[in-house]
Formats: C-alpha cells, sequence, structure tokens
C-alpha cells in the first residue's frame, strides 16, 4: 500500500507525514507528479489560497496524473482545507479560479453565506456527523476538531456531504464521493480525534 | 459552537550542555529578566494531554535564521511529537523564512518587527500562504499610553494601536495576538481595556496575553472582551499551575472550552 503526501511547498506536509508515521505506516513525499506514478493513497494537506494553489497544480502539470489516479484508477484521495476545495468546479480568493472538477460545487467566502463572526474561523469547534462510519469510523458525533479557513464549499449535492459544522452559519465540514474524501478540519492537528480519522480513510474507509 | 481558545506560550533559548546547544523553555518578566524553566518537548506534550487549543513557540535566540539550524531541528522534532496547531515565529525576516517554518512544522506563523519596518511584507506573505497562516504579533506598553514596540520591546513605532490593528487586518493578517510587555511575566491580569477595543473594532481573531496569574484572569478576559484566545507563557510554566483546574474553573463560569 503506497501512500503519498501531495507537497506543493506551500503547506505543513511535516505534522500529516507525522500523523502516519505515528500509526506505524510508510508513506513518501511526491513534490513531482511523477512520484505519485505507483501511489494508491493520496493525501494533499492543502492550505493556501486556492487560486495560487492551483495554478502551482496548471503549471507543474499535476492534472494528468491526478485524472489518471483519483478518476481513472479510483485510487483514495484525502483532500484536507484546500486539498478538498479544489476539487469543485471553481473558487475564489483575491481572484476567481477554476479548480479540479472532480465534485460538482463551489468554495464561497464565509461573509458570502452571510456569516458575521470574526474570519479565519480559527479553533476547535464541533462536527455534525451525517454518515457513521467512513472517516467517522468509532468517532462520537460533536467531538471537536481544528479549523483554520475563512472559504467553505458551496453548492454541493447533499449526497456527498458527510457532516457540518456551524459557525452562525452551517457549512459543510466534510465531504465523499466514491474514492474521495474531504475534510475542511485539520485532522493532523486536532489530537488523538484527528489521528483516528487518518486511520479511518487509509485503513478502513 | 466555535470554542474559546487557551494557548500556551513557549519561548526557546538555547543552553550550553556538554559542549552541545540544547533548546530550553525559558519565561520573561517585561520582556527582560530571562528564566530558565525546562524541556520544551515534555512540556509540550503535558499541554496536549491537558487539552492546550494550540501553542506559540517562540525563537527567542538573535541568530539569523540561515544558521539556526539548531531552531528549526527543533521545531521538526516538537511538531514531531505534538499533535496541535503551532504557531511559531521569532525572526522571519522573508518569504523564505516562512517557508521554512512552515517546511518545519509551523501551521501558522507569528511576525512582529519585519511588520513595523515594512508593513506591505504582511500582504506578501498573506497572498503566498493565505491569511489563515498569518499571526502578527503586537506589543504595546501600557505605562507608555500603549505605544507600540518592535524588536522585542526594544523600537517604538510612532502609531495608535487601534489604527496598527486595523493597519495589519487590512494587509493581510488573519490573526492578531496582543500583548502588553508591560504586565508580561507580572501575573497582575491581562489588559482588559486594550483587549476589549481591538477585539470589538476588528473582523479577524484576536488572542490577548500578557499578565495572567490567576484563572480568574482568563475568566476575566473573556467575559468582558470579544477575544477569541488568551495565551500565557509564565502562568503554564511553573508546576503550582495545573491546566485542568484552571480549564474547569473557566468552564465553570460559563465560557466555551472545548
Amino acid at each position: 500500500m503506497k501512500i503519498s503526501i501531495i507537497d506543493l511547498d506551500v503547506c505543513n506536509v511535516h505534522s500529516i507525514s507525522k500523523c502516519i508515521e505515528h500509526l506505524g505506516l510508510k508513506f513518501s513525499i511526491a513534490k513531482n507528479p511523477s512520484e505519485l506514478r505507483d501511489s494508491e493513497i493520496i493525501i494533499f494537506p492543502g492550505i493556501g489560497s486556492y487560486p495560487a494553489v492551483m495554478k502551482k497544480i496548471i503549471k507543474n502539470n499535476w492534472i494528468n496524473i491526478l485524472n489518471q489516479k483519483i478518476i481513472h484508477e479510483k485510487r483514495k484521495y484525502l483532500g484536507i482545507c484546500l486539498g478538498m476545495q479544489i476539487l469543485t468546479d471553481n473558487g475564489e480568493e483575491f481572484i476567481s479560479q477554476e479548480g479540479l472538477g472532480y465534485i460538482n460545487g463551489n468554495v464561497l467566502n464565509l461573509r458570502k453565506i452571510k456569516c458575521e463572526f470574526v474570519l479565519p474561523h480559527t479553533g476547535w469547534n464541533s462536527v455534525n456527523i451525517k454518515n457513521e462510519g467512513g472517516l467517522f469510523k468509532d468517532i462520537k458525533n460533536g467531538t471537536h476538531f481544528y479549523f483554520n479557513h475563512t472559504f467553505v464549499l458551496n453548492d454541493i449535492d447533499e449526497k456527498y456531504v458527510t457532516s457540518r459544522t456551524e459557525y452562525q452559519k452551517e457549512f459543510i465540514s466534510s465531504i465523499r464521493k466514491d474514492n474521495i474524501f474531504g475534510v475542511q478540519f485539520h485532522p493532523e492537528k486536532s489530537s488523538s480525534a484527528g489521528i483516528q480519522i487518518i486511520k479511518n480513510f487509509i485503513i478502513s474507509s | 459552537m466555535l470554542k474559546k481558545r487557551i494557548i500556551p506560550k513557549l519561548l526557546i533559548k538555547y543552553e550550553k550542555f556538554q559542549n552541545k546547544y540544547t533548546p530550553v523553555c525559558v519565561t520573561t518578566k517585561n520582556y527582560n529578566k530571562i528564566n530558565f524553566v525546562g524541556d520544551p518537548i515534555s512540556q509540550g506534550k503535558i499541554f496536549e494531554s491537558q487539552l492546550a487549543d494550540e501553542i506559540v513557540l517562540l525563537n527567542y535566540e538573535r541568530i539569523s535564521l540561515k544558521e539556526n539550524k539548531i531552531y528549526f531541528d527543533f521545531l521538526k522534532d516538537f511538531s514531531s511529537n505534538i499533535f496541535l496547531p503551532l504557531t511559531a515565529g521569532g525572526g522571519i525576516k522573508t518569504l523564505k523564512d516562512i517557508e521554512m517554518y512552515l517546511k518545519n512544522g509551523a501551521d501558522k506563523i507569528l511576525i512582529n518587527s519585519v511588520a513595523g519596518v515594512d508593513k506591505s511584507f504582511v500582504k506578501k506573505a498573506a497572498r503566498n500562504f493565505g491569511k489563515q497562516c498569518i499571526v502578527v504579533a503586537i506589543d504595546f506598553r501600557s505605562s507608555k499610553e500603549n505605544e507600540i514596540y518592535i524588536d522585542r520591546g526594544k523600537s517604538k513605532i510612532n502609531v495608535d494601536i487601534l489604527s496598527w490593528a486595523k493597519t495589519m487586518q487590512e494587509f493581510g493578517a488573519g490573526e492578531i495576538i496582543l500583548t502588553d510587555i508591560d504586565r508580561d511575566g507580572c501575573r497582575s491580569g491581562l489588559n482588559i481595556e486594550v483587549g476589549k477595543n481591538i477585539s470589538e473594532n476588528l473582523e479577524i481573531p484576536v488572542v490577548l496575553s500578557g499578565g495572567c496569574g490567576l484563572a480568574g484572569h482568563f475568566v476575566e478576559g473573556f467575559k468582558k472582551t470579544k477575544i477569541q484566545g488568551i495565551s500565557a507563557g509564565t502562568f503554564f510554566s511553573y508546576r503550582d499551575q495545573n491546566f485542568f483546574e484552571t480549564r474547569s474553573q473557566i468552564l465553570n463560569n460559563k465560557i466555551n472550552l472545548r
């Protein structure tokens, strides 16, 4: 089982690596598309801005290998935060940007869904689990995870939504479409419950 | 519902031990008078197990980051052992420095002096790494009408604290950490007035620090202001302070913690 973590030099891949190591599993860091060639499980712990990261993905030719792995070979993919958001058709942060389009929908600033609280939404918030099992196997409804973001998924087909979280307004905190998983929170920063999510993703889901 | 955050702050200096420099945790009083406390990693593990919400890790050695391998090795080691959000900083001057911090396990980076010298740096950093990654530390002295200082309290910049905080917000800071240098390490209570003024006038999260000596100071801070978190160094660094007791006292006052 080859686990790869995509590293675009914009974020902390170290924490997720350590999380996997903590589970006693091996992984490799993919800094170039060719390094995904024999991957069976792909994790993208993206932070940063949607346009900046998508531009890097396009410029460095990641699209073909991602299509091949995720869409054709149906390899398991976990997108964390921005790694989930780029799965949609389009997003905006400073400017509008086309995404990978694996899941129909878009990404909006929380202000646009009328959230008036301070932003970014930073800290520990509870997750209301819609679909038990999957990533949330052995995790209690209402468990707290660490969030740090300003943008949220929007216009996603209800059947792909696996949890929601409230920050004045309700937003989607995780999704699943077949082999594709996404979480808005940071499991790699959420202590023991977070490690459980990673374990569920790799081993049982 | 989003919970309020309690954030232990660890200042890191090096101590020569058997001819090798080892990172150790220190506390300060009024940004002076350094006291050695102990091993940062075991301290961090205790914080994680006692449900700290985040950790601030400040590099206190004034060594150019390029040559500061000890600190980055330490940061990597720390983040390998503790699965909590880490805000790290100290000496950041370039985007490359930020990259080094992130690569070695920081989730958010803390900038202070560089913003005072060139505020457009905040904008560049936010564009490159996202707002949520950029935390600006604002240090002020309440004894001097809340004047703002950079360079660890050594140089003054002439700007009003609220307008500075607003400028930092406008330039892309994702969070502000306010520290009253005159209360640092004094355990006499937080600067509620400044915390209230800044947190009520910004649209980004504000964290208040400097002066916690009792659990009641945390309660007061959360009750009287709109701050999102409280950070404390001295308070958590000595054994007579139990994190659990502090948490339950805050919870008993109906403040939402995790």
